[in-house]
């Protein structure tokens, strides 16, 4: 009982550092990121990469932000300055990077799975049962990261600057803001946001080229879900989406968790159009 | 100071202003009069940079600003208060002011000198800026841009919707800045006496061009304001 | 006063669409046709076989992509469920029916599901984002499904041994195919060249103006959603007994993703774009696969980036001119007795809407009438086309009710207000730009959507008063300019044109004068006044020019602050207070 809740938590914070990055995009920007599931790829080949070169895999922890951050940077002046607004073509396009990105990992990495292995195998005793510790550290790792992007948000400048912009980017820039740096800046922010939560996931499931696309419908669920430039809406929604999906793999299936889930997101999205 | 010289701009193939030609010196307080429509609130946009001037040329302290994004002119010392949409609702009212205070210096002092013009605003600061009644947000907005002690303000229907006490109070606070700080303003407004009471020059749109310009002082300005106006 | 019948007839020249869509079709159908003479019998029946039915699948997407605007990012889930319906049936049932009742499930099943998911997707709030997410996950999850079923499935193995067709020389399995590609691109070409296509442009370009002319939208993307799905499984039934056997990729989503980057290189909605797309591709690629093995692909996603950035048409934009065939429009009376209702009052009762912490709308009350010419006027920002959102169905208030004829109308969908007789236009006039002036009548004055999918008309029925504005606005003589590229004052007249063929009791009229010039705006007076004094229609005219309101109407209400503060005879009102403050500005001397 309780392992199924704890189960469920961790499936739901999962859900939540996955979505995080694109909802932070995707919330201040509109800017649709197709690739969001790649640059959560990079993240964990990032892991992949610190553990050959000999450092403990904790690192990584640090690394890929950093790394998936800086593709971000590079990638902001020649490509995602050109899709700012234009929603039709940055889900076109931004598909096209992710096209582009998993295969130059197919090419450089190759097309299997790499393991990675778990900063830490230690397990916690709850009540008689043993819970691999990793599992439950997602749950405090998804409390961190909401509250801190939320305390950024509303105690920083920052985020204040961050939240004028969402709201009236036009108003803004007459006040002085220079919103395409704040652009630049949150693509960075949430490419590392992703980079974060693929260097976590990557001993849970190994990194292959694919991996982007399981995350990316899940992602967009639980953002779509949420409601836009919403955090807390973000944590109702993957709590809803990823104890459905938890609970129906659980009793089932995880084939039939994973279309319960969708099956759920499409029911909230059409109920809440017509409230 | 500003230079505006033969300005055609609008939106998409609708052209609003035709060949429009002023100046304004340091210091010195322009009032744009005229119905709705007649493209006042057109020129403003066009000024800041949220409008593409088709033609003409607007200079700034020897400067052109055409082709610059807002957030360059805006940082140039020029402050815009929009007629519409003009604050962050869901932000509270200091945040406003954060906003467009931007990454200077000394938020506290600037803040306390443009809250003494406003006084009530200190009781409502963590309150959301969109709760606050219509003329509670304009004050706001004219201490929002007082905040930033700017060279010129652009305001847009400063008044609208403004009872006559605070009407009065925002003008005391707008020729004070005008006093003190040498700050040049171009007013576009409805409302006669106070857009009269503040400015040295005037003048009137119609159709998108200047029909009509003179000093205010003058004796038969208000007269014949009033006789175009009424046409 | 008698009008002569505006009669509009151009000549249809060989205009050079026509002999880029449908002839490159043919020019293709052709080289298809006689390669068997040029190239291996190998590469016909392996390679070109295979490019053939990966067209039809290409075809299929762009139906509901490139004619409708549905980003379908999933569309081989179709594909691969036809496929494998087709090879389970033909498997598992010994009996002469079974490929025929596999062909047959293998159409319908595919439509069913997208019917499903079409339902919640289209209905409700919706965005071209949510349509391609949603997708997305189908070849994730038929996948997935797929591999969790190996008995009925074949798991990762897939299912062989799908017996093939019923003879033996594989020539003629190859002009089958080549038979059943052609029949999909007639499908296609004929919906796209009816008036249904012209209606489904108009729905891709501007759903919105679509539905305020009465279209259900939403039910017209989920028919064109399940009939893209069922031709797309139409090709995975006839891959199934080609191929010989099924397996676990065709529903992933690397075919999905190929199908897209076929028809945005080839370019989407023309007909002939994707099938070139598609061919050209399949046609390369094993030949590129093996030269440069992982880089194929990434050369490919490059150049889709590319194209969609910077090349929108595709390849066939490059070739051909993308404008729809001349007409010949010819205008017509329209039946008598159309119109929905001669007397009709719509009302709003006590209406409230604010959006997040800002008032809009505030106990709003205000009632409209047919023969009556009525005027609301306001300062910017008053909420005037907010109101006229809600009482159209764009909005929904957050409290109070519309009532029109005496029914409630509060929670009604735009098209199904249009149809009750009340109609709009929009303060910065909202046409069908990608389409000629007459296909924008056209499309106003038609009634019965699914009736246009059998004819190809250009004929145009117009009630007397709609033809009246259109000869004096100068349109009838354009009718075959295309609406983008209309002035504003004539984009006006023609929005005017629209809504008067639609035949409304009760039109609402967003700032019809903004913007045009003083003789313009004199004539639109006139016209105004007469459709009310000689045809009875209500009329609510949003205003800002106090002068031309105080020439034409006769009655006026002031709206302010979200609420309607002076409401009654046009001389009572514009000689009161509240709008001489609001217009003049200045307070009386010692006030």
């Amino acid at each position: 009982m309780v392992l199924g809740i704890l189960n469920v938590l961790s499936a739901v914070s999962l859900l939540f550092i996955a979505a995080v990055g694109l909802a932070v995009i995707f919330g201040v920007m509109g800017v649709v990121n197709l690739a969001h599931g790649e640059f959560i790829m990079l993240g964990a080949y990032a892991s992949v990469i610190v553990v050959k070169l000999g450092l403990p895999v904790s690192v990584s922890l640090i690394v890929a932000p950093l790394a998936v951050g800086m593709i971000a940077l590079l990638l902001e002046p020649i490509f995602f300055r050109y899709l700012y607004g234009r929603v039709m073509e940055s889900i076109l396009a931004t598909w096209g990077l992710s096209i582009v990105l998993r295969q130059a990992a197919q090419l450089i990495f190759g097309a299997g799975y790499q393991s990675v292995p778990y900063p830490t195998d230690a397990t916690i005793t709850v009540l008689t049962t043993q819970i691999s510790f990793y599992r439950v550290l997602a749950i405090f790792l998804a409390l961190v990261i909401g509250l801190g992007v939320l305390w950024i948000e509303k105690r920083t400048n920052l985020g204040t600057t961050a939240r004028a912009v969402m709201s009236n980017a036009g108003l803004a820039s007459t006040l002085g803001v220079n919103i395409g740096r704040i652009y630049a800046g949150t693509l960075v922010f949430g490419a590392a946001l992703a980079g974060l939560a693929g260097a976590f996931l990557a001993p849970l499931t190994s990194a292959y080229p694919s991996m982007g696309l399981s995350f990316l419908t899940n992602s967009f669920f639980a953002v779509l879900v949420g409601g836009l430039g919403s955090l807390p809406g973000l944590a109702f929604a993957s709590g809803m989406l990823g104890s459905t999906q938890q609970i129906v793999a659980i009793f089932i299936d995880p084939v039939w968790g994973s279309v319960a889930l969708v099956i759920v997101a499409l029911i909230l999205v059409r109920w809440r159009g017509t409230a | 100071m500003l230079c505006v010289t033969d300005v055609e701009s609008g939106y998409g193939d609708l052209t609003i202003l035709r060949r429009i030609s002023f100046e304004l010196a340091p210091g010195e307080v322009l009032a744009v009069l005229g119905h709705n429509g007649v493209g006042k609130s057109t020129l403003l946009r066009t000024i800041i940079g949220q409008l593409r001037a088709r033609k003409g040329e607007i200079s700034y302290a020897g400067k052109s600003l055409l082709g610059l994004k807002p957030y360059h002119i805006a940082n140039r010392g020029i402050s815009y208060i929009p007629q519409e949409a003009a604050l962050f609702p869901d932000l509270s009212v200091v945040k406003n002011l954060h906003v467009a205070f931007g990454s200077r210096k000394d938020f506290g002092i600037a803040c306390d000198h443009a809250l003494a013009a406003f006084p009530f605003l200190r009781n409502r600061l963590h309150q959301r800026a969109g709760t606050l009644s219509g003329g509670e947000q304009k004050m706001l907005l004219v201490a929002r841009s007082m905040l930033v002690s700017p060279r010129l303000i652009l305001a847009d229907e400063v008044t609208e919707g403004v009872q006559p006490m605070q009407v009065s109070r925002i003008a005391e606070v707008l020729r004070a800045c005008r006093e003190h700080d040498g700050t040049a303003m171009l007013i576009v407004e409805q409302h006669l006496d106070f857009a009269l009471g503040i400015a040295d020059r005037f003048v009137l749109m119609k159709q998108g061009m200047i029909v009509s310009a003179g000093a205010t002082s003058s004796r038969g300005a208000r007269v014949e304001i009033e006789r175009q106006l009424a046409l | 006063m008698s009008w002569p019948p505006g009669i509009a007839i151009a000549h249809s020249g060989i205009d050079r669409l026509r002999l880029t869509s449908v002839g490159a079709n043919c020019l293709i159908v052709a080289l298809l046709a006689s390669a068997p003479l040029w190239v291996s019998q190998y590469f016909a029946t392996d390679i070109l076989a295979r490019a053939m039915l990966l067209a039809i699948l290409a075809l299929a997407l762009d139906l509901a992509w490139g004619c409708c605007g549905i980003l379908s990012l999933g569309h081989s889930a179709f594909f691969g469920l036809g496929a494998y319906a087709m090879a389970i049936v033909a498997l598992r049932w010994d009996s002469g029916l079974a490929p025929y009742v596999g062909f047959v499930l293998a159409i319908l099943l595919p439509a069913l599901l997208a019917a499903v998911v079409g339902w919640f997707m289209f209905f409700g709030v919706t965005s071209s984002l949510y349509v391609a997410i949603v997708t997305l996950s189908l070849p994730v999850l038929l996948s997935a499904i797929d591999l969790r079923i190996p008995k009925l499935t074949g798991g990762l193995t897939g299912l062989s041994g799908i017996p093939s067709f019923p003879w033996a020389e594989p020539l003629y399995t190859y002009y089958l195919l080549l038979g059943a590609l052609m029949l999909a691109i007639v499908i296609v070409t004929w919906i796209v060249r009816s008036d249904f296509g012209r209606l489904l442009m108009a729905v891709r370009d501007n759903e919105e103006r679509a539905r305020f002319f009465g279209y259900n939208t939403p039910a017209l993307r989920l028919f064109i959603f399940a009939l893209s799905a069922g031709l797309a499984g139409y090709a995975g039934a006839l891959y199934a007994p080609y191929n010989g056997f099924v397996s676990h990729d065709l529903l992933g989503l690397v075919l999905s993703t190929s199908a897209i980057v076929w028809v945005a290189i080839g370019g989407r909605g023309t007909a002939a774009g994707p099938v070139a797309g598609a061919l050209l591709v399949n046609i390369l690629e094993p030949t590129l696969n093996a030269a440069f093995p992982g880089f194929w692909q990434l050369f490919l996603g490059l150049i889709f980036t590319v194209v969609v950035l910077l090349l929108p048409s595709g390849l066939f934009g490059l070739v051909g001119s993308r404008r729809p065939p001349r007409r010949g429009f010819q205008i017509i009376d329209a039946p008598p007795g159309r119109r929905t209702r001669d007397r009709m009052t719509v009302a709003a009762r006590k209406l409230n809407l604010s959006f997040g912490s800002l008032a809009v709308l505030h106990e709003l009350n205000l009632e409209i009438e047919t023969g009556k010419l009525h005027c609301l006027i306001g300062p910017n920002g008053a909420g005037k086309s907010t109101l006229v959102d809600v009482i159209t169905g764009r909005l929904r208030a957050s409290a109070g009710d519309i009532v029109i004829d005496g029914a409630q109308a509060a929670f009604l969908p735009p098209n199904v207000i249009v149809h009750r007789g009340v109609m709009r236009t929009f303060q910065a006039s909202n046409v069908f730009e990608t389409q000629r002036i007459g296909d924008n009548l056209f499309l106003a004055a038609c009634r019965r959507e699914l009736a246009l999918l059998t004819q190809s008309t250009n004929q145009i029925a117009m009630p007397v008063d709609a033809r009246r504005v259109l000869q004096l606005s100068g349109l009838d003589r354009k009718l075959d300019t295309f609406a983008g590229e209309l002035g504003h004052g004539e984009r006006k007249w023609l929005e005017l044109c629209m809504v008067l063929t639609a035949q409304p009791a009760i039109i609402i009229l967003d700032e019809p004068t903004a913007g045009l010039s003083s003789i313009d705006r004199a004539n639109v007076g006139e016209v105004l006044i007469s459709l009310v004094r000689e045809h009875s229609l209500g009329l609510l005219l949003i205003e800002h020019d106090l002068d031309f309101v105080k020439s034409i109407a006769e009655r006026l209400s002031v709206l302010s602050q979200g609420t309607i503060v002076a409401d009654g005879s046009v001389q009572a009102v514009a000689e009161s207070p509240v709008v001489r403050q609001i217009y003049l500005g200045h307070t009386n001397a010692h006030e």
